[in-house]
Parts: structure tokens; sequence; C-alpha cells
């Protein structure tokens, strides 16, 4: 298996994705031998990590996401890129000695790669595409290489897993890989790895004090960039405020987008009620998902959308959109398009003003996120391993 | 000689459309969905006809006027009032059933609602507007009250009973039968002539939910063997209680799986065996053979038989307190059009399709409904009476 990061030395979804993905395939029987870019202890025992590198994860400092930055130099000197050929020497090398079954490569970072194993030495590839670069650039053009790399990467593979229905679209419609050679493998959750959290209500006076008052918590939690939607989320928010003015909206996140959407709020008259907390992680994040009501993921595009499962673990009740992969197999949700703020400020609205509505999408949605853990995921992909292994 | 009576029932709600909250206090038009909604109430009721309600009352017709057949109805005004705009036809099939005197009508509430549990003013209101318009098309009174999705309790029973009907219909489950046979007739308690017909489910879903079921052990059900079930499920002196929605014929098992076909010759090979049919009224002759008690309501919901599918979750008891809460405010604005929209939404499917219960159960099947999730359902249908309370005044 070929990935770019593990926790904790992950800057992102991606590593957190295929280490429960790699743990359950394991579970299941697989031999994996997981390919890194750098070199660092792991506390894992369910598979082989191995190094393609001897640089330390510092080296990594650029991120799996910035796509725009691929060839600037990191802290030791070597670019993106630079790592990225060290990383398809060392999967040549190491074809030359070890035998594989199977070639598993996650997104364009490790496609290359995975692009010489099915080239030069005849393994079968399988692509896993957690994010396009199309998501990526939210709207833009990408990065020209990038679509490059994913386009060959893509008809090179055996098989490609697309972590939902929507990128399979895009994967199928952008680069023109015939759509029965995709599967969609949605991406799982597993909620006993998370626990119980011991939210503690007196840290939040102020937002409980809100709540006491009836008022309804409304938050997300995104990177501010125009990709996550959040502009029209203050729009619908906006619009349904005027209807029920007990609401609060809770922004949680930082990027290029901030100042912006602090300008559209007070535009819209709702400065006072729209709350950005900065970027927070770890147990701030947690607080922020169980001190809201509803939680609302307002992405334009949005490969899988992790979020969705977490904030529902919290017990807040969901608004998400139709472009998110999340919305594909959380049907106890409200649904709307990105753009269309009336109906997003109908939702809210609603859902503010009945407590019953609140509360069976709260008692539903608990109910449902449960039964899809990574466990189901690695069913699905284990069958595609028997399905091409030599 | 056994016997089996028969109803069948005719309903379809109006459904609402996608009315949001920019619609409240411009626009009143719930019911006239546009073209691209599952919510188009025309282009369903134009559907079933054509597959399910033409074709078997053109059968029901013939059988009526060419043999010893008879069969109980059941119209709901709701229906009504669409075959009215859309089929008349329909009613014109209808009233040439009536013709033959082998036809009894069943009494209900207009709106298929279930005021009975919410305000008894407004079941009485349309009870009686059920009444008058069935006398006025087709020219009978019904004196068999069924309530809408056969729920019961003895208070109904009384009600039923002080009203002068003959008979009421209930749900032939365990928890009110016990040990006794459905096919005998029952009275409620303290009633004087009320009769209590109960309906056999297992009968009537062998045709309703496992005609088409291919993993059942009794497919494929044919007409020998229904005579069969039918012979063995009452003594001579039993009248075996069968009620199924007419959409079974048609809609819910297409013609392709021979529904049609089966249910004619059940009803020739029925009376070929020496076997015959009677109506609900008919059947409310027999001696009542002992007393039934039912203090909890029972339903003819599949699964568990009570009020679980309709008056279950946070959603459906918010939509209808809010809807008995605007009773007086509506009825004092004297107003026809605001009335007739505040009952239209009473129907008992926008309860249903607010239900959690089966919505994305473990595998993955999700019910049948207009609307994608039972919160959008919500979304609408309390959109909808928001703006009843407002042209009431609220």
């Amino acid at each position: 298996m070929l990935g770019w990061e593990l926790p904790p030395h992950n800057s992102g979804g991606l590593g957190v994705a295929c280490y429960h993905l790699a743990e359950s395939l394991a579970k299941k029987g697989a031999n994996i031998s997981f390919v890194l870019p750098y070199d660092a202890d792991h506390d894992v025992d369910f598979m082989e990590v191995v190094p393609a590198t001897t640089l330390g994860p510092a080296a990594m400092k650029f991120g799996s996401y910035d796509s725009r930055t691929v060839d600037e130099k990191g802290e030791f000197g070597l670019s993106m890129r630079e790592i990225q050929r060290l990383y398809g020497e060392f999967i040549r090398e190491y074809l030359e000695r070890e035998e594989v079954d199977a070639v598993h490569a996650h997104d364009w970072l490790t496609l290359e790669a995975g692009v010489i194993a099915r080239k030069e030495y005849g393994v079968p590839l399988i692509a896993h595409v957690h994010a396009t670069e199309f998501d990526r650039a939210g709207g833009g053009l990408g990065n020209p290489l990038i679509h490059e790399i994913e386009r060959e990467g893509l008809m090179m593979a055996d098989e490609v897993l697309a972590v939902s229905g929507l990128t399979k679209r895009i994967i199928e419609e952008r680069y023109g890989i015939p759509g029965d050679k995709i599967r969609v493998a949605h991406n799982g959750f597993n909620a006993n790895d998370w626990g119980v959290h011991d939210y503690d209500p007196s840290r939040y006076k102020y937002l409980e004090s809100l709540r006491r008052q009836g008022r309804t918590i409304v938050a997300t939690t995104a990177r501010l960039t125009v990709q996550k939607g959040i502009g029209y989320l203050i729009d619908g928010f906006a619009v349904a405020r005027e209807r029920h003015p007990e609401m609060t909206l809770v922004i949680a996140g930082d990027g290029e987008q901030r100042d912006e959407l602090l300008r559209i709020s007070a535009e819209k008259g709702v400065s006072e009620d729209v709350l950005f907390t900065g970027f927070i992680r770890g147990r701030e994040l947690r607080d922020i998902y169980s001190v809201c009501d509803v939680f609302v993921m307002s992405s334009c595009s949005e490969p899988f959308g992790l979020t969705a499962f977490e904030a529902a673990h919290h017990d807040a009740a969901l608004i998400l959109t139709r472009q998110s992969g999340a919305g594909e197999v959380l049907h106890n949700a409200l649904k709307y398009d990105y753009w269309d703020t009336h109906r997003l400020a109908d939702t809210l609205y609603n859902i503010a003003s009945s407590p019953g509505l609140q509360r069976d999408m709260r008692r539903s949605i608990g109910r449902e996120y449960t039964k899809l853990p990574w466990d189901k995921v690695a069913d699905l992909i284990l069958n595609s391993y028997w399905r091409w292994a030599r | 000689m056994k016997t089996v009576a028969l109803s069948l029932h005719m309903h379809q709600p109006w459904r609402v459309r996608h009315y949001s909250m920019f619609d409240i206090g411009q626009k009143s038009d719930y019911f006239d969905s546009p073209a691209f909604q599952r919510t188009q109430n025309k282009y369903i009721f134009e559907k079933v006809a054509e597959r399910s309600y033409r074709p078997m009352l053109e059968m029901l017709v013939e059988l009526l006027e060419t043999t010893d057949f008879r069969v109980s109805l059941g119209v709901s005004g709701v229906w009504l009032e669409q075959a009215m705009a859309w089929r008349p036809d329909l009613i014109e099939l209808l009233q040439r059933a009536m013709k033959t005197r082998r036809v009894a009508l069943l009494g209900e509430t207009y709106y298929h609602s279930l005021a009975f549990l919410y305000s008894s003013l407004e079941f009485d209101r349309q009870v009686k507007m059920h009444a008058e318009a069935m006398k006025k098309l087709f020219g009978a009174k019904p004196r068999v009250f069924c309530n809408t999705g056969l729920a019961y309790n003895d208070r109904l029973g009384l009600w039923a009973d002080r009203k002068g009907y003959a008979g009421v219909m209930a749900e032939g489950c365990e928890n009110v039968l016990g040990w006794r046979r459905g096919g005998y007739v029952y009275k409620p308690p303290k009633a004087k002539r009320v009769k209590l017909l109960m309906r056999d489910y297992r009968l009537s879903e062998d045709v309703s939910k496992r005609f088409s079921d291919q993993s059942w052990d009794g497919w494929p059900l044919t007409a020998e063997k229904y005579v069969e079930f039918c012979e063995a499920a009452g003594e001579a002196d039993e009248v075996v209680q069968i009620g199924l929605d007419m959409e079974v014929f048609g809609e819910h098992n297409g013609a392709e799986t021979g529904i049609f076909e089966f249910f004619r010759h059940f009803v020739e090979q029925w009376q070929a065996a020496g076997n015959r049919f009677l109506t609900v009224e008919d059947a409310t002759k027999k001696r009542a053979t002992a007393e039934l008690t039912c203090q909890e309501t029972v339903t003819g919901a599949d699964g568990e038989r009570d009020l679980s599918g309709w008056l279950e979750n946070a959603m459906q008891h918010e939509i209808i307190e809010k809807i008995y809460a605007l009773e007086e405010a509506v009825l004092l604005r004297k107003d026809k059009e605001l009335a007739s929209d505040w009952r239209r939404l009473q129907c008992v499917e926008n309860l249903y399709f607010l239900s959690t219960k089966d919505f994305n159960d473990d595998d993955g099947v999700i019910k049948m409904s207009a609307y994608d999730t039972p919160y959008d359902a919500f979304i609408y249908i309390m959109n909808a009476l928001r703006d009843v309370g407002y042209r009431a005044g609220e």
C-alpha cells in the first residue's frame, strides 16, 4: 500500500483514512506493507511500515493538500516533487527484491510510484482517490501537472476506488475514465475509536447561556476556502434569521477566505451572531461539535466529509450539501445544493423553530452513523484485491 | 358452505408540494405540485387510475352484474375529490356497481384522518361530510363504519353504537381476539346494537403483501390455493373478513403478476365450490357471539398493529398537535377553502411520511414516500400549516 502519511505525522484526513483502512484490511487477513515517504516510529503492529527515504517527518511540512507549491523547497531543501521522485526510486528497488500481489496507491501523491509498479513490474494497480485536483482547486483549474499525473495514473490503474459517487463522476467526466472501472468505496467511521467526549459546559458560558435562552447553535468546521461554501452558508443563515432571530452561527477553522467571510457577515447584518473561533483541533473541536444543535457541511465539492460523522458522533443534527460524499451514505440528514441559500434558510428556520424535528434528526442520525464502520469498507476492498491479485 | 366478506378501500391523499417558508403568507397552493416533484397528485391519481382503479372497477361491475358476487367498498372523500376532478369515469363505474344492489358502502372520515383521537367534534363533522357525499353520489348510506387505517378501540365501538351503525370494523389481531375466532361477529362492551367485525389480516395480507413475494412458501398464490385457505379459515357459521386496498390490484402488484386473473378466478371458483360472498352489512345480521374489549387502540398497520407508524416520533406529534390547535381559529373564519385546506392536511399520510421507523433500516430499504426524507416532509407540511395559521389570523 502506497501512502503519504500516517498519524501522528499527518496533516489531514488522508493519513487517518489510510490508517483505519489498513487496520481493517489487516484484521481480515491482508498482508500489508505500507510505504511512507519519511522515516519515523509508528505505533502500528498490524502491518509493516516501510520508509521510502531516510528523511524525518519534519521534511514533509508542506502537507498533502497544498498542490500549488509542489516545487517549493521544504525544510530540508527537498521539494515535494523531489521526494516523490525518491519515493518512485524506492518502489523500483523494493519490487526488485520483494514479491507483492497488488499495489494500492492513495491519491496523486503516490500514483506515479504506482504507475512504475504497473508499467515496469506488471503489478496490478488499484488507485484509490480521496480527492482529485478538481476538488482541491475548489472551482479553479488546479495544477496542470497534477491533472496529468492523475489522468495517467487513473488510466493505467486496473481498478479505481473513489470515496464517493461524486468523486466517481468527477473521474469519469473530467478524466474520461470508463465508469465500469471505478468502484465507489465510501470511507468508514469507527464510532468506538472516538469514545465519549466529556464535554464541560462550564467552559462555554456564553454559548451555553445563549442556548438556555432558547437559541439554536449552528456550527460548521472547515478550512475557510471557497471550496467549503461558507459564504453561501452565511447568506442562508442571514435569511433564516430574519424569520427566526434566535440563532447563532459558529464557524470553526481558518483559511484565506476568513476576512471575506467576516465582511459578508457584516454586510448581511448578522456579524453579532456569527462567531469565528479560528483554527481549532482535538478537544476544542469536539467541544464545538458538542455545543452545537445543528452541524452544516456547506461544501461546494466534498469528496467525502468526515466532519459530518464526527458531528453526528457528538449528537448534532446534520445539514449537508448534495455535493458531499457523506450525504450519499447518511440518509437521516437534510440536504441542499450548496448554492440554494433559500432552501438552506428554510431548513435552518424549521430546525430552529421545531424541537420535534431537531430531536428526531439527532436521534436518527445517532443510530445511523455507527452502521458504516471501516470493516465494511475493507470487505469491499478485499474483494478488489481478490479480483486483481497476481 | 363457507362465507367471505370482502372489503375494498379506495383512497389517495392530497400530497403537499415542496412548500417553502418563502411561500408562507404569499400563496396557499399546497397541493398544486410542479411537474418535477413526486408530490404531483394529478399524475399519481391518473397513473393509479389507469393501472388499478379502472380495470379493477370494470371487473367488479362485470362480476356483480353476472354472478352472485357481493362486495363492500370504502371510498374516501379525498379520493372522490380527485376522481371528480380528473377521472369522473371512475365515479360512473362506482355508480354502476351500486345499481346492482350487491354493494355495501363503508362509513369513514371524509379526509382519512385520525380526528377521532384528537377532536371528537371534528371527527363527527368529517364522518357526516363523508356520509353526505355517499348519499349524493351513490344514493346510499353507510351502515358499517371503518375508521382510518382500521384504528379501533372501545370508545369508537360505543360511538358507532350511539350513531346507529349496524357494524364497525377492527383488525382481528391476537391481543384483541385472544383465543376467539375472528370469523364470528362480536360486540363492543356495553353496546346495544352495533356488531364488531374482525378483519382476517393473515388472509388479507396473503394477497396484499405476499402475492408477489417469491420467498413466501405459499408463492405462487393461485385462485385454487386461496379458495382452500379461505375455506380452512372459517367454520360454516363464520364470515371471513378480507380487507384490501384497491391499489393492491394493478399498482402494488402490476397486471403482469397475474393479480387481476387471480382475483377473477378466485371469485368464480369460490362460488363454483358452493361458497358465497356477503357484504359487511349482511355480516352484521349474524348474532354476536360475545363481547370483545379493546382499550388500547389497534390498527391495521402491518408489523405492530398500533398507531406507531403515524404517531410515534416527535415530528408526528408536533404536526398533529399543531393541526388540532388550529381547529377553532380555522373554523371561526367560516372560509370554506381554508377549512378544506386544513382538513386535507389531516390525511394520515401526512403523518406516515414523517415516520422514521423504517427509514433507512439495515437493508438500506427506504420506505415509499413522496419525499426524500421524513425531515423534508416535515418542513413542507409544517410550512403549509404555518400558512393555514396565518390565514386563520393566528
